[in-house]
C-alpha cells in the first residue's frame, strides 16, 4: 500500500514536475545571489582563524586565508553565473546568425560554417578550450572568450539545420511572392520557427558552461585567486583535502546544485516542447 | 565499403591537420613572444625577469624560433609527417618519445572506464525501457540527472575523501597497482554512463512503440524474447554512436582525472604542457589526441554500418 | 456450423489524460468455421482497434469489457501464458503496413519461421526449411536465397506475402487481416485477393478488416459494417452489395467510384463525443424524430441491422 502511493507520488512528481524541480533550485540560487550582500565579507582575511570546521559562526568553514567559504561560495555563484549567462548569451547570438547566413545564403559561406563546424566537433570542447586559454594566459575573461568561440558551434548547427528545412516550405514563397526583402524574411518568418529547440539546447548549454568555466577554474586556468570561483576554489583547496575537508565539499556542491537545476528545466522544457515524449507503457 | 573508408580516412587526416593548424595559429598568437615566455616561465622560473636581447636571441635559435609563423608551422608540418614532433621545451626530450611513454597508462584508464561504462548503462538503460515508469525507471534516470551534473574532479575529490582519507582502503593517487585504478575509473565511468544510460533507454523505448514489435508480440513470442531478440538489437545500433561520442568525453575527462589522481598519462601531460607553455609538447598532444577522436569516430561509424543490415546490404532488389 | 470467434458485447475505451475514447462502443459478432467475414468501415470507425482487442495487442491504458469467446474460453480471461499459447498458433495476426511490421534488422527467413519454432516445436533448421517451401507457396523467389534476406531486400508486396506466410505457418483456426489492400496500387490488388483465395482453400476462418468494399466482396462471405465503434449491419455478402440495408451502407456503396462517388455528408463522427442515439443520424437521409434513440439490432431474413427502420 504504502509502496504504490510512493510509486504514484514519485510518478507525479518526475511526469510533471521536472521542470519544477529544476526551478526550485534555481530561485534557490538566485536568492543566495541575491542576498549575497548580508553574508560575512569574503575578502576579509584572518590568520588566526583559518583552516576552521564549519561553525554557527561560519556555516561553511573558513580557508587557508581565514575568510569565509560560505561568503565566498555565495559570492562565486555571481560570477560563475553571471559570466555563464554571458557566455550562453553571446554564443546563441553568434551562433544563430551564423546559421540563418550559412542556412539561407549556401554557396561558399556555407561551405566555409560546415567546413568550420566539423572542425569544431573534431576535438572534444574541453581540450580545445584549454589550448585557447593557454594560449591566451589564464584568467576569467580568457576563459570565457575560449567557451564563446566553442559555443557557437551548437547554436550554427541546430538552426542552420532548421533553416534549410523551413526554406523550401509554403509560407516561405508566400512571403517572398509579397516583396519582402531578405532580412525580414529571415527574421519575421524563419527565426520564429527555429527558435524552439534553440531555447532547450541554451537551457543545457548553461549548465555545461558552469562546468566547463569551473572546470578550466580548477586546473588553474580559470578565474585567478583571489576572485571566488568555484573551480578556483576547489583547485585551492585541492592541498588542504586531509585537514579541511569543507574546502573541497562546499564549492563542488554549489557547482553540482546549479548544473542539476539547468538540467533538470532543459529536460523538462525538451519534454514539454516536444509532443512525441509522451510516456506510453505497452503489454 | 573500401571506398568509404579510405574516404573518411583522408578526411579524418585533414581535420586533424587543420587542428594542429589552429593549434598552432592561437599559440602563436598568443602575447608574448614565444622566446621571452620560454625564458620566464622554464628556464628561469620568474614571471618578473626581464630578458636581455641577447638572451631572446639566443634562445630563438636554439629552439629554431626565427623566422613568421607560417614558416614554423609548415617546418613543424614537415617534422611531424616524418614523425619527428620536435622536443620538449621542458625536457629536452622528443616530444613523440614521451607521449608515447604516457600511452600505455591513459590507454589502460580509457578501457577500464569505457568497460565499466558500459556495464552500468547496458543493463540500467535496458531495465529502465522495460519496467517503465516503475521505480527503477526513476531511479535511472535520477541517476543520470545527477551523473551528468557532477563535476567529475568534484566526484573525484569526494571519493579520495570517503575512501582514501576516512576509510583509507585505497590510495589517493599516483600509479601502480589495481588498487590505484579503481578511483579513476569509476570517476570516468560514471560520467560516461550517465549520457549513455538516457541515450539506451530512450533509443529502447522508441523501438518498444514500432510495429514490428506488435507483430512480435502476436506471434505469441514471450516479453523476455521479444526485448532481447528483437527489440536489443534494433536500439543499440545508436547507442554505439553514442559511446563513439562519449569517447571524446572521455578525453576531455582524463585530462581532469589524471590531474586530479597524479595518474601519468596523456592527459596529465597535456595540463602541465600548457601550464608552462611547453608549445612542441601541447601541439603534439592536441594532434594526438585529434587523431585518437578521429580513429575512434570512424571505427563506430564503420561498426554502425556493420552492424544495420539496412546500410550494409544497401537497397535491396524487388 | 461451429462458431470459431464469437465477441460478446465488447466495449474498447481508451482513457487518455483529459477524455476518454470510446473506440468500440458494444460490438457482437461471430465467424463461424471456414467462413469469412468482412470488417468494413472507414478509417477511425474502431475496426482495427477491434481487432487488435481479439489478440489484446493494445497498450496498457485501454478499459477492455465484454467477452471474446474463441473455443469457448474467454480471451479476455486468459493469463499472459494462455495468451501466447493463442497468439500466432490458433489465431494469427496479419498487421497493416508491412513495410514497418517486419524487424529491420533480422533476416525475413528467421521471423517467418519463429511461430513455427515456438508453436510446432521444430528446430531452425527444419523451420527455415518449411519457410523456404512457404515463400515458394507465396510466390517469393527465388526462395533459398530470399529466405537470407532483410526486410528492405524485398517489395513491398513481397513484405506483405511473407506476412501472410507467417500467419499461415502453423496452420491456425482463424486469421485475422488488418487492412490487406492498405496502399497497394489498384493494379497489385489483384495479386492480394489471389493471395486470400489461396489461403482460403485451406478451412480456416478469416476476419477481414478493411475499408476496401470491392476486395471486400471478393472474398467474404458475410460483411459486418461498423460505424462510430458500432456494428450497424451484418449482412450475407451477395444481399449486401445487391441491397443493402443499413442506410450506411447504402451511403458507402454509392460513394464507390463504380456507383457513382457519391460522398456521404456531413461530416464524420467524433468518438469523444458521439451523437445521441443513432450515431448515424446527423448524415441520414431517412432520420426522423425516433433517431433521438439508440437503436437496438433488429433481425431480417438471417441478416442483423440496427436501424428504426426496420422495427
Amino acid at each position: 500500500m504504502v509502496r504504490a502511493m510512493l510509486n504514484v507520488g514519485i510518478s507525479f512528481y518526475f511526469r510533471h514536475n521536472s521542470i519544477i524541480s529544476g526551478l526550485f533550485i534555481l530561485a534557490f540560487l538566485i536568492a543566495m545571489v541575491v542576498l549575497s550582500p548580508l553574508t560575512a565579507d569574503p575578502t576579509k582575511i584572518d590568520l588566526h582563524n583559518n583552516l576552521h570546521p564549519p561553525s554557527l559562526e561560519h556555516p561553511f568553514g573558513t580557508d587557508n586565508l581565514g575568510r569565509d567559504v560560505f561568503a565566498r561560495v555565495v559570492n562565486a555563484a555571481k560570477i560563475d553565473l553571471a559570466i555563464s549567462l554571458v557566455i550562453v548569451g553571446l554564443s546563441a547570438i553568434i551562433g544563430i546568425a551564423i546559421g540563418l547566413i550559412s542556412g539561407y545564403y549556401g554557396g561558399l559561406i556555407d561551405k566555409i560554417t560546415i567546413c568550420l563546424i566539423d572542425i569544431f566537433l573534431a576535438l572534444p570542447e574541453l581540450i580545445l578550450a584549454l589550448v585557447i586559454v593557454g594560449a591566451l594566459g589564464p584568467g576569467l575573461f580568457n576563459s570565457a572568450l575560449a567557451l564563446v568561440a566553442l559555443g557557437w558551434v551548437r547554436y550554427a548547427r541546430i538552426v542552420r539545420g532548421s533553416v534549410l528545412s523551413v526554406k523550401e516550405r509554403q509560407f516561405v514563397e508566400v512571403a517572398k511572392a509579397a516583396g519582402i526583402n531578405d532580412l525580414g524574411l529571415i527574421i519575421r518568418h524563419i527565426l520564429p520557427n527555429v527558435i524552439s529547440p534553440v531555447i532547450t539546447i541554451a537551457m543545457l548549454h548553461l549548465g555545461h558552461s558552469v562546468l566547463s568555466l569551473a572546470s578550466l577554474g580548477f586546473l588553474g586556468l580559470g578565474a585567478q585567486p583571489p576572485t571566488p570561483e568555484w573551480g578556483t576554489m576547489l583547485n585551492e583547496g585541492r592541498v588542504y583535502l586531509r585537514e579541511a575537508w569543507w574546502l573541497s565539499v562546499f564549492p563542488g556542491l554549489a557547482i553540482m546544485l546549479t548544473v542539476l537545476s539547468f538540467t533538470l528545466l532543459g529536460d523538462g522544457l525538451k519534454d514539454a516542447l516536444n509532443p512525441k515524449s509522451r510516456r506510453i507503457a505497452y503489454g | 565499403m573500401m571506398g568509404y573508408l579510405l574516404k573518411r580516412l583522408l578526411m579524418a587526416a585533414l581535420v586533424v591537420m587543420a587542428t594542429s593548424a589552429l593549434t598552432f595559429c592561437m599559440l602563436s598568437a598568443s602575447p608574448g613572444d614565444t622566446a621571452e615566455v620560454i625564458i620566464k616561465k622554464i628556464l628561469v622560473g620568474e614571471e618578473e625577469y626581464s630578458p636581455t636581447k641577447q638572451e631572446i636571441q639566443t634562445v630563438k635559435d636554439v629552439f629554431g624560433l626565427n623566422g613568421p609563423a607560417i614558416v614554423l608551422y609548415f617546418r613543424w608540418l614537415w617534422n611531424a609527417i616524418h614523425g619527428d614532433f620536435g622536443c620538449s621545451y621542458v625536457s629536452g626530450l622528443p616530444v613523440l618519445k614521451e607521449i608515447v611513454a604516457r600511452l600505455p597508462a591513459t590507454a589502460l584508464l580509457a578501457l577500464t572506464s569505457t568497460t565499466l561504462s558500459v556495464l552500468i548503462t547496458i543493463p540500467l538503460g535496458v531495465l529502465s525501457a522495460a519496467r517503465q515508469n516503475s521505480l527503477l525507471d526513476y531511479a535511472c534516470l535520477a541517476y543520470s540527472a545527477f551523473f551528468i551534473s557532477i563535476p567529475s574532479f568534484w566526484f573525484a575529490l569526494i571519493l579520495i575523501l570517503i575512501f582514501s582519507l576516512y576509510l583509507d582502503i585505497l590510495p589517493v593517487a599516483g600509479f601502480g597497482s589495481l588498487a590505484h585504478l579503481v578511483l579513476p575509473s569509476i570517476t570516468l565511468a560514471t560520467g560516461m554512463s550517465a549520457v549513455t544510460t538516457r541515450l539506451t533507454r530512450s533509443s529502447l523505448l522508441e523501438v518498444l512503440g514500432q510495429d514490428y514489435i506488435t507483430t512480435a508480440r502476436a506471434k505469441g513470442l514471450n516479453e523476455n524474447t521479444i526485448l532481447y531478440k528483437h527489440a536489443l538489437r534494433n536500439a543499440l545500433i545508436p547507442v554505439v554512436t553514442i559511446v563513439g561520442i562519449q569517447m571524446g568525453h572521455l578525453l576531455s575527462g582524463t585530462v581532469i582525472v589524471e590531474t586530479v589522481f597524479g595518474w601519468p598519462g596523456i592527459g596529465k601531460l597535456l595540463a602541465d604542457s600548457i601550464e608552462v607553455r611547453d608549445i612542441p609538447m601541447i601541439q603534439g598532444c592536441v594532434v594526438f589526441i585529434a587523431a585518437m577522436f578521429s580513429i575512434v569516430n570512424l571505427l563506430v561509424d564503420v561498426s554502425y554500418r556493420l552492424l544495420d543490415p539496412r546500410v550494409k546490404y544497401g537497397e535491396g532488389n524487388a | 456450423m461451429d462458431e470459431v470467434l464469437v465477441v460478446k458485447d465488447l466495449h474498447v475505451h481508451f482513457v487518455l489524460e483529459n477524455m476518454t475514447v470510446k473506440a468500440v462502443d458494444g460490438v457482437s459478432f461471430h465467424v463461424s468455421e471456414g467462413e469469412a467475414l468482412a470488417l468494413i468501415g472507414e478509417s477511425g470507425s474502431g475496426k482495427s482497434v477491434l481487432g487488435m482487442t481479439i489478440l489484446r495487442l493494445l497498450p496498457e491504458n485501454v478499459r477492455v469489457n465484454g467477452k471474446i469467446l474463441f473455443n469457448g474460453s474467454n480471451l479476455l480471461d486468459l493469463s499472459e501464458e494462455g495468451l501466447r499459447e493463442i497468439r500466432g498458433k490458433e489465431i494469427a495476426w496479419v498487421p497493416q503496413n508491412p513495410a514497418t511490421s517486419l524487424n529491420p534488422v533480422m533476416k525475413v527467413g528467421i521471423q517467418v519461421a519463429e511461430p513455427m519454432e515456438i508453436h510446432l516445436r521444430i528446430d531452425r533448421k527444419s523451420a527455415v526449411q518449411r519457410v523456404a517451401n512457404l515463400l515458394k507457396f507465396f510466390d517469393i523467389n527465388p526462395p533459398e536465397k530470399r529466405v537470407n534476406e532483410y526486410p528492405h531486400q524485398y517489395s513491398g508486396g513481397m513484405k506483405q506475402r511473407a506476412l501472410v506466410a507467417m500467419g499461415t505457418s502453423t496452420k491456425p483456426k482463424l486469421i485475422i487481416a488488418d487492412e490487406p489492400t492498405k496502399g497497394i496500387d489498384m493494379t497489385k490488388k489483384v495479386s492480394i485477393v489471389e493471395l486470400f483465395r489461396k489461403i482460403k482453400k485451406n478451412e480456416l476462418s478469416l476476419l477481414l478488416i478493411t475499408h476496401d468494399l470491392p476486395f471486400a466482396e471478393k472474398l467474404a462471405d458475410r460483411i459486418a459494417v461498423m460505424y462510430c465503434g458500432q456494428i450497424v449491419e451484418v449482412c450475407n455478402v451477395k444481399k449486401f452489395f445487391k441491397s443493402p440495408l443499413h442506410p450506411y451502407s447504402k451511403a458507402l456503396l454509392n460513394s464507390l467510384p463504380s456507383r457513382g462517388l457519391k460522398p456521404i455528408k456531413g461530416n464524420p463522427p467524433s468518438m469523444v463525443n458521439p451523437p445521441k442515439g443513432c450515431k448515424f443520424h446527423p448524415r441520414c437521409e431517412y432520420m426522423s424524430g425516433r433517431c433521438l434513440e439508440e437503436p437496438q439490432m433488429f433481425e431480417i431474413d438471417g441478416n442483423l441491422v440496427r436501424c428504426w427502420l426496420y422495427d
